[in-house]
């Protein structure tokens, strides 16, 4: 057994407001082996973005991380700010939702990403620099390198940027690539195209991936493991077939049951009634309790934790009872 | 105009600038009471479509009819009342509400505009908050103080206020959570039933799409491309370019299978668009002929109005399983 590439433990992220403590991360237990994709999927407000952030190091001031994020045994959290900027782009890279305001938009793409090659890479010439960013955009499907390279952000389509941002991404061979709804912002066809991409690029890459999602059969496509965040928890964790098939957690259940499928048309779509819960709100019981079909009175007193059952995790206290 | 027919237009074109065909040569009839989806990528003319059957844009050529009236006469013989026959809830709900008036101010806006009886639209506010499931105290908040899914619902009460007989959403859940979108859908599915809206519904989900309508216009670079009922379109798509929509697609059920049919290119640009079918420079069945000639809308022997020179030329994968 050969020590997990990321290893998050008891990851608390807060922050002080005019109503109190907000807590951002409650707890978060997760780690992300070598080579793996790992799909993570909830709510606006459930925290996704909040964690890839906290492991980028990208953090607001005035939050504060409590807590370990181990990469390959590294403590992120303790390294200081100049350590975590050499680490970015190198070790780990991340893929925004929004194309340009990722890219500089008055510079070429080609002079953007040589700039990536020549910081990975320091020994390497200009000219292989150039070499290598323009094979790079050829793997990502796009054609006419060249051109491409003089042109500016601006002038490429939301499509083009995105696979811009993922030939940076390839270019850097982080250990850890994050995708934060790499595909939200581009129509179907092109998001279609990019997950296609993301599918055979896998073998060229040779880190691991954490991608967010809304998009369930998108997860359930790309993705080996999935976690499902809820409220700043971690509530469900396993292979993405077994969990989007059964999942375990009344909150999986229920964020499962949204989704439009095969359903008969007279059936009202699927809810999750009440609201997700507040920042600043602090339930001495299970974070969901308060919207679970399941919930009973053990639910009310402590959060469960994450918990093994029928080879998957889940932080429900009822699974043998609701199962 | 024949009777029961709401929406009607006759090669509605609108160009801006003299070259960006955001429409081009819309012809189609909506029937009073019928639900319509509208489903195409970004610079298809979804949104300009919206646009002109509310009179926010005019047509450069052709006509837009509501109720047998030109839009261009209504608009200057007696603007008000035609906007109480045609309501529009717009994308960036948050945006329609004016920031420096409260929510109550807003929805009273209508009784001081179209001279509503201000006790009754009163009562009527008060119900419309109950079946919304929005608080009563909202209506003393400001639009920066609600969430955007509260913000979506106030759009649909200001809208109903009026009692329309045509409701025009421009994607009506787009970044709304699954959790919430259901609730909303339920509800717009209602009222139109109760007060036999003609309900026009613009959704690149075509999830959502399929579930909530009866008819959906599929549109390509301006053109409609196909115009079916929403079940024969969802299990038999005539045009290629329906079908690669519906294969990008991906059900849950169909257990994390790929079989998005992946095009190659972007999506031309308006001001440019490709000589013959405007879709030949993507179709994975594009014939010679395509490039040279437009075909024409053209109704197929199951009842599909098609824009194809090879109608049913691209089947969707894996279709057969369908029972």
């Amino acid at each position: 057994m050969t020590e997990p590439l990321l290893s998050i433990q008891n990851l608390r992220l807060t922050a002080q407001t005019d109503r109190g403590t907000a807590s951002i991360l409650r707890g978060i237990d997760l780690t992300v082996e070598r080579g793996r994709i790992l799909g993570i999927v909830g709510e606006s407000g459930s925290g996704k973005s909040s964690l890839v952030s906290t492991i980028m190091g990208l953090l607001s001031p005035g939050l504060n991380a409590e807590g370990s994020v181990k990469l390959d045994g590294v403590d992120l959290l303790t390294l200081g700010s100049s350590k975590m900027q050499a680490l970015r782009g190198n070790k780990i890279a991340m893929i925004f939702q929004d194309p340009m305001t990722a890219l500089n938009p008055v510079f070429r793409v080609g002079t953007q990403l040589v700039d990536v090659v020549r910081n990975r890479y320091p020994g390497v010439s200009r000219e292989e620099a150039v070499k290598r960013a323009s094979d790079a955009l050829v793997k990502v499907g796009l054609s006419d390198p060249e051109r491409r390279m003089k042109d500016y952000p601006g002038q490429l389509s939301g499509g083009m940027r995105q696979r811009v941002m993922i030939a940076m991404a390839l270019l850097c061979q982080p250990d850890i690539l994050i995708a934060d709804e790499p595909t939200t912002a581009l129509d179907a066809t092109i998001e279609a195209q990019i997950i296609d991409l993301l599918r055979r690029l896998r073998n060229e890459f040779s880190g691991s991936i954490i991608f967010i999602s809304h998009n369930l059969g998108t997860v359930l496509q790309l993705c080996d493991e999935v976690a499902v965040m809820y409220g700043g928890h971690l509530v469900e964790l396993g292979a993405v077939r077994d969990v989007l098939a059964q999942p375990l957690h009344p909150y999986s259940r229920a964020l499962i049951g949204c989704e439009i499928d095969d359903q008969p048309l007279d059936v009202p779509l699927a809810f999750i009634p009440g609201k997700v819960p507040e920042t600043v709100d602090n339930p001495p019981g299970c974070i969901f309790a308060p919207r679970c079909n399941y919930a009973a009175e053990v639910c009310t007193r402590v959060m469960p934790p994450l918990r093994a059952f029928e080879g998957q995790l889940a932080a429900c206290a009822r699974l043998e009872d609701i199962t | 105009m024949t009777t029961g027919t709401s929406v009607r237009l006759d090669n509605a074109s609108v160009v801006f600038l003299n070259v960006i065909r955001a429409l081009d040569g819309v012809s189609l009839e909506i029937k009073a009471g019928e639900t319509v989806g509208v489903v195409g990528e970004s610079g298809s003319g979804k949104s300009t479509l919206c646009r002109l059957l509310v009179g926010l844009t005019l047509p450069t050529g052709g006509d837009a009819q509501i109720m047998g009236q030109s839009v261009k006469t209504a608009l200057k013989t007696d603007r008000k009342a035609f906007r109480r026959q045609i309501q529009m809830l717009m994308q960036d709900a948050v945006a329609t509400l004016s920031p420096r008036i409260t929510i109550g101010g807003l929805m009273m806006e209508a009784v001081a505009i179209h001279g509503l009886d201000r006790q009754e639209t009163e009562a009527r506010i008060h119900t419309l908050l109950e079946r919304l499931r929005l608080p009563v105290s909202i209506l003393d908040r400001y639009p920066h103080e609600i969430s955007g899914g509260q913000a979506r619902r106030v759009g649909v009460i200001r809208a109903l206020l009026l009692r329309p007989s045509v409701l025009v959403a421009d994607e009506p859940t787009a970044g709304l959570d699954v959790s919430v979108q259901g609730e909303l859908l339920n509800l717009l599915l209602e009222f139109q039933r109760e007060m036999n809206l003609t309900f026009v519904m613009v959704s690149h989900n075509l999830h959502v799409i399929k579930r909530v309508t009866q008819r959906t216009i599929v549109m390509y670079l301006g053109q409609i491309v196909e115009d079916a009922p929403t079940a024969t379109l969802f299990k038999h798509p005539a045009h290629p370019y329906s079908t690669t929509l519906l294969s990008t697609n991906p059900l849950l059920s169909a257990g994390g299978a790929s079989n998005a049919i992946i095009l190659q290119g972007e999506v031309p640009s308006n001001a440019k668009p490709p000589s013959g079918c405007r879709f030949h420079t993507r179709c994975p069945v594009a014939q010679p002929t395509c490039s040279k000639t437009m075909p024409e809308l053209t109704r197929t022997e199951a009842g599909s109005l098609v824009r194809c020179h090879f109608p049913y030329s691209l089947a969707l994968p894996g279709a057969h399983q369908d029972t």
